[in-house]
């Protein structure tokens, strides 16, 4: 099991380019996919003031997380994706014995 | 004789496959196709026939009942289809003319529902810790009938998940936990 920091950066401006005050910024959305991203629930919306949070004990494997603005209308998602191995180190790869 | 009036009025359910049980009912005539009163008692029989159809006219026959007067209803039973029926007043000595045709269609019967209807597949989920929730993640499927581990499960958002045996998993992808679980019933 691992810790996932997600971290991220508010928007300045929306789509059309004009510029977006952080008070119209309603918050943000931060949802997690552990099957290959086909399905997320939503963890937590944040409000603006946070730009981080962890997700904790977060089993081996590969994990997506999205990351939704909303300011009104929601913003195209933002999608990464972690793997997690916390698996054991593989064998030596050379263990040799020798009479002295 | 006047034409008789001859209706269909009703289709029952048949025993027959794939067949509907059609009752015919007329009117019988009460005058000579010259306008003189018909006695009672000259009339015999009603002859009934069925067939294909041209159009809204009577095409070739396939069958026909001879109703005794003073009957004057019958059943015949019919595939599905388009049918025309008509009928004929008989003396004993003559035969009327035909009435006006029925064209009567016979829908077939509706199939029986389907059977052994289940859910092909059922989710199953980890879940991840939330400050005093926690948030369910599908991670695959296990096949519907699998049963759930009763002893074992969580409860999120109201729900409660029970652990189902891990070897019976499809996994979505690559988190793959010990542990996993399925809303049960």
């Amino acid at each position: 099991m691992a810790n996932v920091r997600v971290r991220w950066q508010l928007p300045t401006t929306r789509e059309s380019g004009r510029p977006l005050p952080i008070s119209e910024i309603q918050g943000v959305e931060i949802a997690l996919s552990a099957d290959g991203g086909q399905n997320f629930a939503v963890l937590d919306t944040f409000a603006p003031s946070v730009l981080e949070t962890t997700i904790t004990e977060l089993e081996d494997g590969e994990w997506h997380v999205r990351g939704v603005v909303v300011a009104g209308k929601r913003s195209q998602p933002v999608i990464r994706s972690i793997v997690i191995d916390t698996s054991a180190p593989s064998s030596l790869s050379e263990l040799t014995l020798q009479l002295e | 004789m006047r034409y008789l009036n001859l209706i269909v009025v009703m289709v029952l359910a048949c025993q027959c496959v794939h067949a509907a049980t059609v009752t015919i009912t007329w009117d019988h005539p009460t005058q000579y196709v010259d306008g003189t009163p018909l006695p009672s008692g000259a009339l015999t029989a009603t002859r009934i026939e069925w067939g294909t159809c041209n159009g809204t006219s009577f095409g070739t026959r396939a069958g026909e009942r001879i109703v005794p007067y003073p009957a004057a209803t019958t059943t015949i039973d019919l595939a599905p289809g388009t049918h025309c029926i008509r009928a004929y007043s008989r003396t004993a000595s003559a035969e009327s003319s035909p009435t006006n045709t029925l064209v009567h269609t016979v829908l077939p019967p509706a199939p029986q529902p389907p059977s052994n209807l289940r859910v092909s597949a059922q989710t199953v989920y980890t879940s991840v810790k939330r400050t005093d929730r926690l948030v369910m993640l599908p991670v695959g499927t296990v096949p519907a009938e699998t049963g759930c581990i009763p002893t074992e499960g969580v409860i999120a958002g109201g729900v409660t998940y029970y652990a189902v045996p891990r070897a019976a998993v499809r996994w979505s992808g690559s988190v793959r936990p010990d542990a996993v679980y399925a809303i049960c019933s």
